[in-house]
């Protein structure tokens, strides 16, 4: 998990407190934060703590977590002070993902090292000892051919803006803040595809948004459209810009002014509402902002999708999001009561807030997923929850995939999922330990006992165990009960528990993983990832085929270094989620991102051909448009024609995406 | 071991470039052939993804699989017994099923070089295609697809996997030889699984069948072997492809149940086929004797003679993946269990298209021997009703023909001096053809008459005495003709139409005394000359779709390559698109028609006798038909045209191309009821309108 911010603190001051209880009673589970505890302590008492009971026999692969997040800074802020700032690049990276102060940075000491910035992550200015000589193996890097990225471009390197003069003379009659400066234009004109961000570092979009905006309410979205619909603007709205698929890009060939309607000004919680547990808020509101602003209040939404820390409310909707811990809280389709969006048309909304309504098709579902084609998402209404008693972290060894595959399969039938669980490949298992920082004495020792214990005693190979990351919300009772359940489901499956810090790491891997792309860029590797849902029953064959057909169209390509890895982020009850990462070393490619998107296409038709769906939760955007016809019959789409066409005659909302 | 170096291997060469093949048998004459076969064997390059399961494991999952408990469930629906139906599962696989016990193999490999070595010289293969099977098994399952032209096929692939430390292949094989004693267990001990020879209507059968063979591709990591053209091909040609087991294995994939199916063609050219004779006599109508163990001991007689070499092309892999992907949507049944999906009509396409690829592959990869060339040589002498022809004009033609091979790239097996090569195929075929003092070759009477069992108790044999003596040598010179045809069968058929449009075709341009000439005739009428002629060879195409393989959507392609050949060698001359000069009795035309000539004399006559008559659909319609090929041919002299499978074929395409219409009467007969025009188009395009002897029926 990430972890910014003093937002954790409560939950770490909680967690450090049901430890000591934990351990009084005897219970093994213990919190993962310890600020005050060296590692090396922390995996002693974890195998001291390891008394009777049910877990007892658990192996940890890492026995301490890493240091804790932030600092022990706890003067209280404004809690609804934004974390991003109007100038976005003020905290933010131009061409890559996250904060300017984190990132992975390559040391050339006798041999090359690297190690990850800032303060952010639990990875935050450690030296990551495995780390180079993993790539070096798997990816073919050579550190000493570095391709640094463009610098900022000048002013006069931005594409000429097209100006409707009156719709600017009606934006500033409105009073509404905008912008026609380069930087701000560049920032909105594009999401985080591999083929985006390698324009950034590389070149130039041909075509950006002429005019950014900061409407700050719905009223002022209302008068915007209104205006843009007379005078024939385009309008493509922004919210966190952490789109993957390729959903913000400027048509290229579009002649008529293009704005950005950037929602990141409407981020008030508009109200709570404790009796019934729902929350009225503004969508342009970011995810961590959400929550903390909530947390003070003893509420969480729970939604929490591997952006969180950068995606908006809005975006979730507009995209059918889904977060980690969808077990518990749902997904963004489950947690919205309602939603109002402002298109050519007028505003779309329902009025009721019943808990379920039958009056036809749902409208609100002609906005969730609509990926700004019809309109803006202004307000939505949210479920929340109380802050959890308690959050545990987990994990399970299997000796190969498939088995592991069928432990979550039998989880998933017996629906007691906990919060989240997570299944990773024998690579992505791999992977994990080159991020390991390095490892004190006793770390080292109880990490060759263990895994001796697996390979020799219990068979496992190192080349094919994977891992199965858990994290568990609720009540003191309720995550025990959980916890049980889980492991004995395990066990039957072959699984042996592996330990509450390789959960951790996990989770906080998912986060950092998507800074490593733009250390990749330096040193001539492309890596992007995508994601499917699929049938319980194809689970594995999808997994197995995609990943081969991937190595396959490598391999006919001249492609020497690749590294493939997938992980099952989500059960249902009819199947799940498959997240795919992929890489390669385009040195010696011309045209590395064509490339990439023709084994990336050729990967969608592997995925459609064993049964899985065009996204699960990354949504169409622009990249996945070809797939929308094995996605749906020809009738079907002429439905979805029809509600743009209905919404939106002229076209003003012309990002272009989904159809 | 260093003596016997040289003779380790041969470099066949072809036009431009050549394979290089090292002989299989050498180090077998140097060394123990015991120690050979209780050497320490483990294979090289195994299946990356491989579950071992052993026999009862296998079961186990058929009996479990979603397909098979459905196939019961809707039969117990229907008010048949659980239990028994679930015996008869047990049965099924029981009878089906394989062991793959090294031991087994070990035996074979003690016994078979043996024998390899006593009937053959070398045994040639090529090393490089083994070690890209090899490295394409351990990332994809291996279909082994070899061409079925002798008994001798059988155990030929599992034997290379043992002499290259491949994967052992598990064989598909028909349940005549399960029922062979002790052999067939033998062969089941060694990877051999027995399928019904038709079982589409048992659903039961069919279930456990899909399951059994889907498992063992997807899972074991063993290469499957099956022979697509289903049974031995008698003729020598290529059969066409059986589509049953390959769309079973083609499932896997079409179903998204595997990345990729790599399958491999294996082209097995033997100097000399051990049954060449008893083919002859089973195409011409007596019965084949069961696939016995006492059979096979008669056989034993062979032991004594001479087969010459065989030689074994193991082709590139070729990747299912990439030949179906662009002609399949898989995703629209995607989304339905595995088990409730049967091949759709444009998966079934797909398949028969592969499978007709992988044909035309596997005759790539053929390697022709001067023997099939001078076999032609010998069938035209004897038309003539000469029975020898001096061994220097055998030379220099058989020469020529090479040349014309050259020119499209057939691979013939020449080594060394050419008339060394063609001396030493006279002296394994001396039973055939001998060379005399006199310098000239003699083609042999094979047939003794009163020798040959031909009337045996419940077949009546359809023939004349005096034809069966005939025709033996010509269907045992067909045979070997045969394994070269497909090498000119598009200039051959371009050829025929060439001539039909001359002889026929009022559009046709200006004709000479011996050539046809078109001068000044206008543009338009040669570009409907070109169309039409195209159109004429694409019929001729369809109409011998079965005895030759022609792969889907190529008929222009195929058109240009035929035609090119003639214009090549000057005996047509095409300027600008057009047709300016045909040599009517050149050549190259004259040896590609009399090539085609038994087929076109076959289906021609099978046309005629099915004109105007409506006719039983049974084995006395075959039967009848040879009756009047053979009225034709105790004229012609053709006496290859008797063979049963061409006449087959023909009835099989006029029945499918609409010349003749199938249907069941309410007596359970079935009736075909002639199109005449059509039949007549068939005539006209194979020329053989104006036969005399039949011209009364007209």
């Amino acid at each position: 998990m990430a972890s910014s911010a003093r937002d954790r603190l409560s939950v770490i001051q909680r967690h450090l407190s049901n430890r000591k209880c934990d351990s009084s009673s005897g219970q093994f589970q213990c919190g993962t934060f310890s600020a005050s505890s060296s590692r090396e302590e922390k995996g002693t008492e974890l195998e001291k703590s390891s008394g009777p009971g049910l877990s007892r026999s658990e192996i940890c692969l890492q026995p301490a977590s890493w240091r804790a997040s932030g600092s022990d800074e706890t003067a209280k802020t404004d809690v609804t002070a934004p974390t991003v700032p109007r100038k976005r690049q003020e905290l933010l990276k131009w061409n890559g993902w996250g904060y300017n102060d984190s990132k992975f940075i390559v040391h050339k000491d006798k041999d090359y090292y690297v190690s990850f910035s800032g303060n952010r992550y639990k990875i935050g200015s450690l030296v990551l000892p495995h780390f180079s000589s993993w790539v070096q193996d798997t990816l073919g890097v050579n550190f000493d051919d570095c391709t640094p990225p463009q610098p900022l471009p000048q002013p006069q390197d931005y594409p000429q803006p097209i100006i409707q003069e009156e719709f600017l003379e009606g934006v500033k009659t409105l009073g509404i803040t905008h912008s026609l400066e380069g930087e701000d234009r560049l920032f909105r004109a594009h999401g985080h595809t591999l083929a985006e961000i390698f324009v950034l570092r590389e070149g130039m979009f041909p075509r950006i948004p002429d005019l950014v905006i900061w409407p700050t309410n719905h009223g002022e979205v209302e008068k915007i459209v209104e205006l843009a619909c007379r005078l024939q603007v385009v309008l493509i709205p922004f919210g966190g810009g952490t789109s993957v698929s390729g959903a913000l890009i400027c048509p290229e060939e579009e002649s008529r002014m293009i704005v950005s309607l950037d929602t990141s000004q409407m981020r008030r919680i508009l109200w709570v509402d404790e009796k019934n547990l729902t929350a009225r808020i503004e969508s342009g509101i970011i995810g961590q902002d959400l929550e903390r602003q909530l947390k003070a209040r003893g509420y969480v939404t729970g939604h929490e999708p591997d952006s969180y820390e950068f995606s908006s409310l809005g975006g979730w909707v507009a995209t059918r999001a889904s977060g980690m811990k969808k077990n518990i809280y749902g997904n963004i389709e489950d947690l919205v009561v309602q939603v109002k969006a402002v298109t050519p048309r007028g505003t779309v909304e329902r009025y009721t807030a019943g808990p379920r309504v039958s009056a036809g098709p749902d409208v609100q579902h002609f906005i969730l997923g609509s990926e700004g084609t019809i309109g803006v998402i202004t307000e939505v209404t949210l479920k929340v929850r109380p802050v959890p008693q308690v959050q545990h972290y987990g994990s399970i060894v299997f000796p190969n995939f498939t088995m592991g595959v069928n432990c979550m399969r039998e989880v998933a039938l017996h629906r007691c999922q906990p919060a989240s669980i997570r299944l990773l490949d024998n690579e992505q298992f791999k992977f994990g330990h080159a991020l390991k920082p390095p490892t004190g004495i006793m770390g080292l020792l109880t990490d060759g006992i263990k895994k001796m214990y697996l390979t020799r005693i219990r068979g496992f190979d190192i080349n094919t165990m994977c891992v199965a990351t858990l994290l568990f919300e609720g009540s003191e009772q309720e995550v025990a009960a959980q916890e049980k359940r889980l492991y004995d489901i395990a066990l039957n499956n072959g699984g042996i528990p592996a330990g509450d810090a390789n959960g951790q790491r996990g989770y906080m891997l998912t986060f950092v993983i998507a800074y490593i792309r733009d250390l990749g860029f330096d040193y001539g590797i492309v890596a992007e990832s995508f994601e499917t849902s699929v049938p319980w029953d194809r689970v594995q064959t999808l997994c197995h085929n995609v990943k081969h057909r991937i190595k396959m169209e490598c391999k006919e390509r001249g492609i020497k270094h690749t590294f493939v890895t997938c992980r099952v982020t989500q059960t249902y009850d009819a199947g799940a989620c498959v997240y795919f990462y992929f890489a390669f070393n385009y040195r010696g490619l011309s045209d590395p991102v064509h490339v990439y998107e023709t084994i990336e296409g050729n990967a969608r038709n592997e995925i459609l051909a064993c049964g899985g769906s065009i996204s699960h939760h990354h949504g169409v955007g622009k990249i996945r448009r070809q797939f929308m016809n094995q996605t749906y019959s020809e009738p079907s789409l002429g439905a979805l024609k029809a509600i743009k066409k209905y919404f939106d005659p002229d076209n003003v909302f012309a990002n272009g995406n989904l159809l | 071991m260093a003596q016997a170096a040289p003779e380790t291997s041969s470099t066949i060469s072809v036009s431009s470039q050549s394979v290089h093949y090292m002989d299989m048998l050498a180090e077998r004459r140097e060394t123990s052939d015991l120690r050979w076969a209780l050497r320490n064997w483990e294979s090289k390059g195994n299946y990356k993804f491989a579950i071992k399961m052993t026999r009862a494991e296998v079961f186990d999952k058929v009996m479990q699989s979603e397909r098979v408990k459905h196939t019961i469930e809707k039969m117990v629906a229907s008010g048949q017994d659980r239990e028994s139906l679930e015996a008869e599962v047990s049965s099924i696989l029981e009878q089906m099923g394989h062991t793959q016990e090294l031991a087994v193999i070990r035996k074979f490999a003690f016994v078979l070089p043996k024998i390899m070595k006593k009937i053959y010289g070398r045994i040639l293969i090529n090393e490089e295609g083994i070690e890209k099977l090899r490295s394409t098994i351990v990332e994809t399952p291996v279909i082994l697809l070899p061409t079925h032209r002798s008994y001798a096929d059988f155990l030929l692939v599992s034997y290379i996997a043992y002499h290259f430390n491949l994967p052992l292949p598990v064989i598909a094989a028909g349940m005549d030889f399960m029922n062979m004693a002790v052999v067939g267990e033998m062969l089941r001990g060694s990877g051999a699984f027995y399928i019904r020879r038709s079982f589409m209507d048992n659903p039961l059968y069919w279930a456990v069948f899909q399951e059994y063979v889907q498992n063992l591709v997807e899972h074991t990591g063993s290469p499957l072997e099956f022979f697509l053209e289903g049974t031995r091909s008698r003729s020598g040609k290529s059969l066409p492809p059986k589509l049953g087991l390959l769309g079973c294995v083609l499932e896997c994939w079409l179903r998204g149940r595997l990345p990729d199916l790599a399958i491999v063609p294996v082209s097995i050219s033997y100097d000399r086929t051990l049954e060449e004779k008893l083919y002859a006599y089973e195409l011409l109508g007596v019965p084949k004797p069961p696939e016995s163990t006492s059979g096979l001991l008669k056989a034993t007689s062979i032991l004594k003679e001479s087969f010459g070499n065989i030689c074994i092309h193991v082709g590139d892999p070729l990747s299912v993946r990439s030949f179906l992907g662009p002609q399949v949507e898989r995703h629209i049944r995607a989304s339905v269990p595995f088990h409730l999906v049967p091949l759709g009509k444009s998966e079934f396409n797909a398949c028969e298209a592969l499978g007709l690829h992988v044909l035309r592959k596997i005759q790539e990869g053929a390697v022709v021997s001067l023997w099939s060339l001078m076999c032609l040589q010998f069938i035209r002498v004897l038309w003539k009703g000469q029975w020898s022809l001096p061994l220097t004009k055998l030379v220099e033609d058989v020469k020529w023909l090479v040349s014309l091979l050259d020119k499209i790239g057939g691979k013939v097996a020449i080594e060394g001096i050419f008339e060394e090569a063609l001396m030493k195929n006279l002296d394994v075929h001396n039973q055939i053809a001998c060379l005399r003092e006199d310098g000239d070759v003699y083609i042999q009477q094979i047939h003794q008459p009163g020798t040959q069992v031909l009337h045996s108790q419940n077949k009546k044999v359809n023939l004349t005495s005096a034809t069966v003596e005939h025709a033996v040598i010509h269907l045992m010179l067909q045979h070997y003709i045969n394994q070269s045809i497909h090498l000119l069968i598009r200039p051959a058929l371009v050829a025929q139409a060439l001539v039909s449009m001359v002889d026929h075709n009022p559009v046709c341009p200006v004709e000479g005394e011996n050539s046809l000439v078109s001068n000044g005739v206008n543009p338009e009428m040669q570009e409907r000359f070109m169309s039409e002629l195209q159109a004429r060879f694409v019929f001729l195409r369809t109409l011998f779709g079965c005895d030759f393989i022609f792969e889907k959507d190529r008929e222009g392609k195929d058109f240009m390559e035929g035609l090119a050949l003639l214009t090549w060698c000057g005996e047509v001359n095409v300027v600008q698109g057009a047709i300016h000069r045909v040599e009517r009795n050149g050549k190259v035309m004259s040896t590609l028609l009399d090539l085609i000539r038994p087929f076109t004399v076959a289906y021609s006559c099978t046309a005629r006798t099915m004109t105007s008559e409506t006719l039983l659909d049974n084995g006395a319609l075959v039967l009848a038909i040879q009756g009047n090929i053979e009225n034709v041919v105790s004229k012609n002299g053709v006496y290859s045209a008797l063979s049963l499978d061409t006449i087959r074929h023909a009835v099989r395409t006029l029945t499918k191309i609409g010349a003749v219409t199938k249907t069941c009467r309410s007596s359970g007969q079935v009736v075909l009821t002639p199109n005449d025009e059509i039949l007549h188009n068939i005539r006209e395009a194979l020329n053989r309108i104006p036969l005399t002897p039949l011209q009364s029926k007209l």
